[in-house]
């Protein structure tokens, strides 16, 4: 990431490259197109997606207000079953709680499957840098391994690349024949991975849900790698946020098909695992020793605020990036965070500041397409606005910003103030202060000679 | 607007002392600027007869807003709740309350429409600015597959953030232009401002208008 | 001294102190949100499973099974089979079934082209298999082979997620398998440029067998 304090600035200069990247905007609209089409054939399931929202909502309403209660029994029902249950507060000691159970196995390599966790803990660096092989088994995420880049999107990590650029990644870096389609591609990674998953000590995945009553976890994919990520290897580490909790396996009837529909307009994902402890005695396989390492990372100070608490019932479907015309715009990477688009936007000053990340909640239009698509109804842009409020009352916004709200409510006090000035003085203030910041893609707004006021006086006389 | 609603019978008041709804400062998180404002505006205008913005997004604030603004001090819901029964978007108005769709417009082009945020996510209005203009004689409506999809204003947005604010607007424009329309309709200001701001630069052979200027046109086939 | 656990379950008490929320939403069954079709259940799994992609293939009976099986077999020229399914082991005993081998080591289990398991329950409105590690096919088996073939019984076909769950926990509480799997059609990705791939990590076909 970048150096603090200059945050701000390196976003509106990524932000400016991306807006005129044609090439980009075209592939963006063309992925997000696809999941628009996908998502309303997948919304076709319910017959009341409204009240499935309610519902979904109400159901982590109660999972959040008594997330103690509720991890604690998972954790009692987990652990009788063999399971272990890691508790982190920070970021480090997470990672050195994996590392601890790498090297306790003498792990040489890892095989992983998805987790924004781990890329919220800078988890593979740390692995690597104790010379731990870590291979990422999404293809997606295989992708960006390749190209040493961070995933672009929550669910869909190298949505910004062409079949072209990934055919020629391949090349590069595995030595593959030019042009290959993405079936053959495909292949190409999954013959690379299958060895993987074989050789390798340790499993770490994300986690989807984690269940209270049956003290177990869910693991949501499409492609696989999961169950194999949680079937070979001797060791599996689940790596979640605490508020990823549901009370009950009886919820996951509504909150499987509401996460794919939403993710990717399928009923349902391919493969869902619940996984409830390590392989039993009498199984036939699966990995001796099964760990999740709950993570707070920040995440009991957005609890402790009754406004932003909501944000904690994110089931990370991705759809607001989906219908984001920001993230569009500006894609994954520009804003420079583990978690990107509104969601990002939200919680992001939340866990690493609001002084650095405020320009995140100011950087949208707050049209509201992100709060009316959200599948547990987290007011997405009025939490984008509560931020602002808290920049505010902070101190953290300009003062030339706070002197033209001042003067902006003098003058909207005052209709006398606001009557100042006709039409052709109002169009030169606006030449002389505003033309720059307005950009050079737009002409100023014109004000008419005459305001609705004086029209209206005009028309009255003329009776 | 004005010239509509008399002519369908409407007696309409104005109170030249009115300025502002305050959004623009709470947009911007500048609650208490905003508040002294919103105070104003309370005040400014009687409970007792329906107020009518030409804007989804003054009218969107008014009512989904005030309560949490006033939360802390500033008027009880006693005066806010009235105003915020009685405020409505010009469309809506028609449509809803007057039941009016034809107020007997003509315009001979091809015009597409845009949902303005305010109006379609705050206010659900999305099908009474459409009837209004399906009755306007000579208008050809096209429906522009992003005609939901944001134009960049978005208030100090549009300053702060301006090139994906500028990128917002191209693709509005562009996709409007593929379509052959002649016209983008909205019913709110600051959506066709923004969205004429980039039309005059560019030179693009696309006008903006407010779709009370439409309802107010007699321009037929002349 | 406290423990992280102690600090985190300490903070998250805190941050909770100002009280219980209510909603006016009550949950309560969730199949009353989806959308119900016609027909019955042995349909409605038909129709969903062939529209992700998977195939399924109806048998009056052991003697339709056998006479099935071998046919896909032979069709597709498949010589790596092994067989870890109860039902169909039945099936062998009642039948002229060709032997499928049972058994594979683990040197030999990147070898095998099609893989036969039975299924804990077949759920109709979206066309899912549910196993569980109970079963003798275990975790990694069925999903690590290139070809999937499930058996399973009509009468083991519920029509929505909360009834195979309710089904899963009849069956084993308090004493669950480790692993429940869900599993909806072949393996797919969409993370090359949006273009749907079969058969990524997972199997690239999937059948399903029912008998009557």
């Amino acid at each position: 990431m970048i150096a603090v304090g200059n945050r701000e600035q390196i976003f509106l200069k990524q932000s400016l490259e991306k807006s005129k990247d044609l090439a980009h905007r075209q592939k963006m609209n063309h992925a997000l197109k696809q999941s628009d089409d996908a998502f309303e054939k997948g919304k076709g399931q319910f017959s009341d997606l409204e009240l499935a929202r309610d519902w979904a909502n109400a159901i982590k309403r109660d999972a959040i207000m008594q997330l103690d209660t509720y991890l604690c029994e998972f954790e009692r029902k987990f652990t009788s079953r063999g399971g272990k249950v890691i508790w982190a507060q920070t970021a480090d000691q997470a990672v050195e709680a994996v590392k601890a159970i790498c090297s306790r196995h003498r792990a040489k390599t890892v095989v992983k499957s998805k987790s924004m966790v781990s890329e919220e803990i800078r988890l593979n660096q740390a692995l690597k840098d104790g010379g731990v092989e870590v291979v990422e088994t999404d293809l997606g995420e295989y992708i960006q391994q390749l190209a040493d880049e961070a995933p672009y999107h929550i669910v869909a990590p190298s949505l910004h690349k062409s079949k072209e650029e990934v055919a020629q990644l391949f090349v590069d870096k595995l030595g593959t024949e030019p042009e290959l389609r993405p079936d053959q591609l495909t292949q190409v990674a999954r013959k690379v991975l299958r060895k993987k998953f074989r050789e390798a000590e340790v499993g770490i995945t994300g986690v989807n849900f984690l269940l209270a009553d049956i003290g177990g976890m869910v693991l949501t994919e499409n492609e696989g790698n999961g169950r194999l990520t949680t079937g070979f290897p001797k060791v599996h580490i689940a790596l979640t946020g605490i508020e990823k909790i549901l009370p009950s396996v009886h919820q996951l009837s509504l909150f499987l098909p509401l996460l794919a529909t939403h993710a990717s307009g399928q009923h349902i994902t391919v493969y869902n695992a619940i996984l409830t402890g390590p392989r039993k005695a009498d199984e036939a396989d699966g990995p001796e020793e099964m760990y999740i390492i709950l993570l707070d990372n920040g995440r009991t100070n957005i609890l402790a605020d009754p406004t932003a608490r909501e944000s904690l019932y994110c089931i990370r479907c991705g759809a607001c990036l989906n219908v984001c015309p920001v993230y569009k715009n500006i894609g994954g990477h520009t804003y420079d965070t583990t978690y990107s688009g509104p969601i990002g936007s939200v919680i992001t000053p939340h866990l690493n500041g609001l002084k650095d990340n405020k320009h995140l909640s100011y950087a949208s239009s707050l049209c509201g397409s992100c709060t009316e698509v959200c599948p547990v109804r987290i007011p997405l842009h009025n939490l984008l606005l509560y931020n602002r409020q808290q920049s505010v009352a902070a101190g953290y916004n300009s003062g030339m910003e706070k002197v033209m709200f001042l003067t902006w409510k003098k003058m909207m006090l005052n209709r006398k103030l606001m009557n100042a000035g006709s039409g052709d003085v109002k169009n030169w203030v606006f030449k002389v202060f505003v033309s720059k910041i307005w950009g050079k893609d737009r002409e100023l707004p014109m004000f008419p000679k005459k305001n609705f006021s004086q029209q209206w006086k005009a028309r009255r006389q003329q009776k | 607007m004005v010239s509509i609603l008399e002519g369908l019978g409407c007696e309409v008041c104005y109170n030249p002392e009115q300025t502002c709804c305050g959004q623009p400062a709470f947009n911007a998180g500048f609650r208490n600027d905003c508040r002294a404002v919103a105070e104003k505006f309370i005040g400014d205008f009687n409970a007792a007869d329906p107020i009518v913005a030409p804007s989804g997004s003054c009218t969107g604030f008014v009512r989904n807003y005030y309560g949490q603004l006033f939360q802390e001090e500033g008027p009880g819901d006693g005066e806010i709740l009235p105003i915020q029964k009685q405020v409505y978007e010009f469309s809506e108005f028609l449509v809803d309350v007057l039941g009016v769709t034809n107020v007997g417009a003509a315009l001979h082009a091809k015009a597409t429409y845009h949902d303005a945020c305010g109006a379609l996510r705050e206010c659900g209005i999305k099908d009474a600015p459409r009837k209004l203009l399906q009755k306007v004689l000579g208008l050809e409506l096209v429906e522009a597959a992003d005609c939901e999809v944001c134009c960049g204003f978005g208030g100090t947005f549009a300053v702060k953030f301006e090139p994906i604010s500028t990128s917002m607007a191209e693709q509005k424009v562009v996709n409007a232009m593929k379509l052959g329309a002649e016209y983008i309709i909205s019913t709110d200001s600051s959506c066709l401002m923004q969205l004429d701001a980039y039309i005059r630069k560019h030179k693009c052979n696309i006008k903006v208008m407010h779709i009370a200027d439409v309802l107010a046109s007699r321009k037929g086939r002349h | 001294m406290d423990t992280i656990r102690d600090k985190i379950l300490t903070d998250i008490r805190l941050a909770l102190k100002d009280g219980v929320e209510h909603t006016t939403a009550k949950p309560t069954d969730s199949s009353l949100l989806f959308k119900n079709r016609e027909g019955g259940l042995v349909e409605g799994f038909v129709r969903e499973f062939l529209a992700i992609d998977g195939n399924v293939i109806r048998c009056d009976d052991f003697q339709q099974l056998a006479e099935k099986l071998t046919e896909l077999i032979k069709c597709n020229n498949w010589k790596n089979v092994v067989a870890k399914s109860a039902i169909l082991k039945k099936c062998g005993e009642q039948t002229q079934l060709e032997s499928i081998s049972t058994v594979v080591d683990d040197e030999n289990l990147g070898r095998v082209e099609v893989g036969i398991t039975d299924c804990e329950c077949l759920v109709a409105r979206t066309g899912t298999i549910v196993m569980s590690t109970a079963q003798q096919a275990g975790r990694t088996f069925p999903i690590y082979i290139p070809k999937h073939i499930v058996i399973a019984h009509e009468k083991q076909l519920v029509y929505d997620l909360g009834e195979a769950i309710a089904v899963m926990e009849q069956r084993y509480h308090p004493d669950y398998p480790s692993g429940w799997y869900l599993v909806s059609g072949p393996s797919r990705t969409g993370d090359i440029e949006k273009t749907l791939v079969l058969g990524v990590h997972g199997p690239v076909e999937v059948y399903v067998f029912i008998l009557k």
